[in-house]
């Protein structure tokens, strides 16, 4: 699956994108969350503060209950601020 | 309509040209620029950004924008990377008959710019660096648009 970050998430995680093999038991973005922060503190950190955090499949915004495939792009990142 | 995200500063006289040439029967041209404020101190803004999302989402929000008004053109430019103060950020250009469509759609389109394209400031200072955080405010212009 490849997998986006964006803003303060890609600091502290210190990566801007990468692919990860996910467990074929992972089916939803909030399921995503909690294994990636199983598997390592900078992502633990990174998601501490789930409110603030948004995502993305497919470059679509949705909610935390959105099923994923192994084939999708994951963004990840905070609240915007464009303009 | 058009939209272009990129690195690189834009000049004002060009984009009306442009706007122009792919649209002529507008008697209406509303023209927004939101530019870096000179905050006391501020070296920089860092704007990141995921340029595939926002390409797809900005097109979403000028498609919203012309079945609420009744535009002849939309041209939007948004920039990403580092830019110093004073420098030009966003460009957004309405055209239609009458001009409260133009400015009407121009200002809709800023309103979902700020809270809805995925695009993250980081202010620079010499001693600090801070990422900005979205405003109540500027959600709650959003929210009004629902109701319009």
């Amino acid at each position: 699956m490849k997998l986006k970050y964006f803003a303060w998430i890609a600091e502290i995680i210190d990566k801007r994108e990468e692919s990860l093999e996910i467990p074929s038991e992972i089916n939803t973005i909030g399921q995503l969350i909690d294994y990636l922060s199983s598997i390592d503190e900078a992502y633990k950190k990174a998601f501490e503060k789930r409110k603030n955090i948004k995502f993305a499949v497919n470059q679509v915004l949705v909610n935390e209950n959105e099923l994923i495939s192994k084939a999708d792009e994951v963004a990840f990142f905070p609240p915007m601020t464009g303009g | 309509m058009d939209i272009n995200i990129k690195k690189d500063d834009f000049e004002i006289t060009e984009e009306i040209e442009i706007f122009n040439q792919n649209s002529s029967d507008h008697g209406a041209v509303s023209i927004f620029i939101g530019k870096v404020r000179p905050e006391n101190g501020l070296k920089s803004m860092e704007i990141d950004c995921y340029p595939e999302m926002a390409q797809k989402e900005i097109k979403n929000i000028a498609e919203i924008a012309c079945s609420k008004w009744t535009l002849n053109n939309i041209r939007i430019v948004h920039r990403y990377g580092s830019l110093k103060p004073n420098e030009n950020i966003v460009l957004v250009i309405t055209g239609s008959s009458h001009r409260s469509d133009s400015m009407s759609a121009n200002e809709f389109i800023m309103d979902f710019l700020k809270s809805s394209a995925p695009f993250w400031k980081k202010e620079i200072y010499s001693d600090k660096e801070i990422w900005v955080e979205q405003k109540e405010s500027d959600l709650r212009k959003l929210y009004q648009w629902e109701s319009f």
